[in-house]
């Protein structure tokens, strides 16, 4: 395994370049924030990766939103930040335990304004494609024939026909997940930019719940998660109930249970209505490169280090 | 019994499923952008060589399989078993034929096998990749016909039948391909 060839180098540099400077025509400045810091996200779905520093246990940042959050309760102004995320995912042609994100985020009510400008960067990089939309709930009718219906037997029954396992004791959102990943996710963004807007409650991460429907897209392009935005949740109480909750889940299954982090929900008490997204800027640059694996387009995959 | 976590897959490891010891031979890793994450896993059944896909949780433990590859070497066949020999050791031990499967159409006395053991019983012999056989029986082959690349049967000392080159005579030496059975050249 040897270093990613000069010109790639060269052309990674060239579209983040390009990406800067499109993001700067529109109006986002760039923040740049910790990637170590005392304290992360619960968010169930990501394992930060812990480290020791001045003997109390820190972590590298799974994503920047927490602390932009707090630059912009403070100054309340559109920008972005570029730069290395870390989560404990084995390494894997998709998955590297530190890559490149791309986080931006816009003041005001301005989701819709959100999604054009996630489309808009995708297109920058990849050229242009149609776009389909769909809700969470839609996608499942669309892919399997079947409608949507989320109970135990409707996603094993989709599994059994798909001959992929899975154990009878686990639950409903387990099922849920899988069926998702191995049935969905591969036909969605073939050709085409496909966004999931609308996701159920229970799939809210830090989004606005409005009428029974989290305000929450994700992008996919080549079968691959590309971007995930919000219509950020704001008040502070809720934003502490979701990580109460977390945390709750957390302790069930064993996790790294870790204290509330107060700047952050003291923070929210000024934070404006805002919407933001994070694009998987190393799955971007794969996909522009036209590389199959990330141990391709990285200049480092995990496997030279 | 040891337990091993889904961080620990990788090509090889040895896991018990079901009480039975599987090899690992691809591990991918599966993750919805918020929720679960999994680990596909193909898996080969050591005893029936079947090979299944099996879905893991991330981060879940298994318990891992006591099973050993050990150097061997073939001696003599004693009614239906096979007796071998460790050769670090030099202990016997005798392997029942239906366990030989078709390793039993390769090997010949003083063969080097590899014979793993799942907690200290054989449950596969691996002949060596290629052997060397002698051809007890085959049609008159045409002498100088090196090219035409038709085929014929030939029986080799073990008693294996395999495809060879049209001028292969009773008594020429063949290098075999045991993993697929295949004839690469005379000897």
């Amino acid at each position: 395994m040897s270093i990613l060839s000069l010109n790639d180098i060269i052309r990674r540099s060239e579209l983040k370049h390009i990406l800067r400077e499109h993001l700067r025509s529109e109006g986002l400045i760039e923040i740049d924030v910790p990637c170590l810091a005392k304290n992360a996200c619960p968010d169930i779905a990501v394992s930060p990766i812990p480290v020791h520093v001045d003997q109390q246990t820190c972590f590298l940042q799974p994503s920047p939103e927490i602390l932009l959050k707090r630059v912009l309760a403070q100054h309340p102004i559109d920008c972005y930040t570029m730069g290395p995320v870390f989560r404990e995912d084995p390494a894997g042609p998709i998955h590297n335990p530190e890559f490149l994100m791309l986080e931006f985020y816009l003041i005001g009510r301005r989701y819709a304004d959100l999604k054009e400008k996630t489309l808009a960067i995708c297109k920058l990089l990849l050229g242009d494609r149609s776009i389909e939309i769909y809700s969470y709930q839609d996608i499942w009718a669309h892919i399997t024939g079947v409608p949507y219906s989320p109970d135990f037997d409707y996603f094993a029954r989709l599994l059994k026909n798909q001959r992929v396992d899975y154990r009878e004791d686990w639950d409903c959102r387990t099922l849920e997940d899988l069926a998702f990943s191995m049935i969905c996710q591969p036909h969605l963004g073939i050709n085409v930019f496909t966004i999931i807007d609308g996701f159920p409650p229970a799939q809210a991460g830090l989004a606005r719940i409005d009428r029974g429907i989290a305000c929450r897209f994700e992008l996919f392009i080549d079968g691959l998660e590309l971007a995930n935005g919000y219509d950020e949740l704001i008040a502070p109480e809720q934003n502490k109930y979701r990580f109460e909750a977390w945390n709750l889940e957390r302790q069930q299954q064993g996790l790294i249970n870790w204290s509330l982090d107060m700047h952050f929900i003291d923070a929210l008490r000024y934070l404006p209505e805002c919407s933001g997204v994070a694009i998987g800027l190393e799955r971007l640059l794969m996909l522009a490169l036209k590389k199959q694996s990330l141990e391709q387009s990285m200049i480092f995959s995990w496997n030279t280090l | 019994m040891s337990q091993i976590s889904t961080n620990e897959f990788r090509p090889g490891v040895k896991i018990l499923l079901d009480n039975q010891p599987c090899s690992i031979i691809e591990n991918e890793f599966v993750k919805p952008g918020k929720g679960q994450a999994f680990n596909r896993v193909k898996i080969r059944n050591l005893i029936t060589d079947r090979v299944l896909e099996k879905t893991f949780k991330s981060g879940e433990t298994v318990d891992s399989a006591d099973v050993m590859d050990v150097n061997m070497q073939y001696l003599f066949q004693e009614g239906d078993f096979w007796i071998f020999m460790d050769v670090s050791s030099f202990e016997q031990m005798p392997v029942d034929k239906s366990i030989l499967a078709d390793a039993k159409f390769w090997i010949r006395e003083q063969d080097e096998c590899i014979v793993t053991l799942f907690n200290g019983q054989p449950i596969s012999v691996t002949p060596p990749n290629f052997v060397q056989l002698e051809v007890t029986e085959t049609d008159p082959g045409l002498r100088g016909d090196t090219s035409s690349g038709g085929t014929k049967p030939a029986t080799l000392a073990t008693g294996a039948v395999v495809k060879v080159p049209l001028f292969i005579q009773i008594g020429d030496i063949l290098k075999i391909d045991t993993r697929d059975g295949t004839y690469v050249s005379r000897a």
